[in-house]
């Protein structure tokens, strides 16, 4: 069954109860999630670390790709400082991390994707040549939210990036 | 009658019998080594507590049902993100349960070597399936960049700190590119790497798959075929030393000395020995070692220069 979920759904070999641990270096936590907003310009943002993040890092089915990015499309997105996102930003792309309602100032300014792409990335370690790469395992992309739904879920009228003014 | 056999004799008597020695032990494995939310913990916590001071408390099935019953359905919906060994030890606490209603010591034993068998199988299957273990690459890969191997890459190999903190950094600057950057990856990082780290990852791998592998066999044939039933105890005891001492995933340790102790028949006194021996000194493997031996160094050290 779980070798059946590996050769379906890329289930990580590492978890499911297959005993698939110290077998490969593709493990769930080696997996690296992008996530992409399409704003006025593709930008990438910090998805939270939480359960369905370390979920669907080991089980990119289908269904659980598109219900997570559906998760991160109703999600206020604005800019912060924070180290993580820091160190994104220095790459002179703007990251962007999750508003968290109570515990983050209100927002000026939020971004609004007109849609959200996520990838799912495996690691691959060339042993004869000592080189390690992320390869492309799956991907989804699902349309933002509307502007109507960020305000009320920020509560009050904001300054939106450009594009989305246009929308 | 000497001392030494004397303690022994005494030691190997006072292990009797093996339902009431492993559903003890079980109860400190699930104490320390469950793990999960708070939901779990609290509840396992008391019931662990209570039924190490009762002892009678913990031979009823109805003391059992509710920890069985506590793993499973906290397991089972997050069967994709538990390790393995939860897996187990949820399927351990069933097989407790299911040998104390039926007062079943047989039973338990049959069990446990068929646990042990089945999960060394099923490793060894993946270990043999997945395309970076033959070929070195997966135990070249940890022993370069995971931190559980770091003492143990640089102590076996001499592997030097300042090419171990490059890799770290190449391997970080990749994971950041992948995530937010315009590199998406494809075009990789080369990680530094020794000859002898090569050796060492060639002989680990063969070390591993067929040392898993003989224990599968030697479990699952142990009925059948006489040199296996032999074999079995030293292979498991020669995994739990050798594997634990540098892969401190104690939990999975712990119940596999457990699960070892429980499946060796009545006259394996020895072997009982040995897999309680070895559930302690799995603790030991957690001492940090590195540090302690370079604090005693420098007290040496000190001394010297004073």
């Amino acid at each position: 069954m779980q070798m059946l979920r590996v050769a379906i759904d890329d289930l990580t070999p590492w978890k499911g109860g297959g005993y698939g641990m110290f077998s490969t270096v593709d493990a769930g936590g080696a997996r690296r999630i992008r996530v992409q907003l399409d704003c006025e310009r593709a930008v990438t943002a910090v998805a939270p670390r939480d359960a369905s993040l370390e979920l669907v890092s080991n089980l990119p089915s289908d269904r659980q790709l598109q219900r997570y990015a559906e998760s991160l499309s109703h999600v206020v997105w604005v800019e912060v400082d924070d180290p993580e996102a820091g160190r994104a930003a220095s790459s002179a792309r703007p990251a962007l991390r999750p508003w968290r309602r109570g515990l983050d100032p209100i927002p000026r300014r939020v971004a609004v994707p007109r849609t959200v792409r996520v990838t799912v990335y495996r690691p691959r370690y060339d042993v004869d040549l000592a080189e390690i790469q992320y390869v492309p395992l799956k991907s989804v992309e699902v349309p933002g939210p509307a502007l109507t739904e960020v305000e009320a879920r920020v509560g009050g009228r904001l300054e939106m990036w450009r594009a989305h003014l246009k929308r | 009658m000497t001392p030494h056999t004397g303690i022994r004799s005494y030691v190997a008597t006072a292990l009797e019998p093996t339902l009431a020695v492993a559903s003890g032990l079980t109860l400190m494995l699930l104490a320390l080594y469950s793990g999960g939310s708070w939901t779990t913990r609290v509840p396992i916590a008391v019931f662990c507590t209570t039924g190490l001071v009762f002892a009678t408390l913990r031979q009823s099935p109805w003391f059992w049902l509710p920890i069985a019953l506590l793993l499973s359905v906290t397991v089972l919906p997050n069967l994709y993100t538990r390790d393995n060994h939860k897996v187990l030890m949820a399927l351990w606490s069933l097989a407790v349960l299911g040998a104390m209603a039926a007062k079943d010591e047989e039973g338990l034993r049959i069990a446990a070597r068929w646990m042990i068998g089945l999960a060394f199988l099923f490793a060894t299957v993946w270990k043999v399936i997945a395309p970076d273990f033959l070929n070195g690459a997966f135990i070249e890969f940890t022993l370069l960049t995971d931190n559980r191997f770091r003492g143990f890459t640089s102590w076996t190999t001499g592997f030097p700190s300042d090419l171990d903190i490059a890799n770290r950094e190449s391997l970080s600057e990749l994971s950041d590119s992948v995530r937010f950057g315009n590199d998406t990856g494809a075009q990789g990082k080369v990680l530094n790497t020794f000859p002898a780290i090569q050796a060492l990852a060639v002989c680990i791998t063969w070390y591993t798959v067929l040392l898993e592998g003989a224990i599968a066999v030697t479990f699952l044939g142990s009925g059948r075929v006489a040199i296996f039933k032999r074999a079995r105890n030293a292979l498991c005891l020669m995994f739990l030393l050798t594997t634990y001492a540098v892969a401190t995933v104690i939990g999975f340790g712990w119940l596999l000395a457990l699960m070892g102790y429980t499946q060796c028949e009545s006259h394996e006194r020895q072997s009982r020995l040995a897999f309680v021996a070895a559930f302690l000194l799995l603790q030991v493997f957690l001492v940090p070692w590195d540090l302690v031996l370079s604090d005693i160094v420098g007290v040496f050290k000190d001394g010297g220069a004073q």
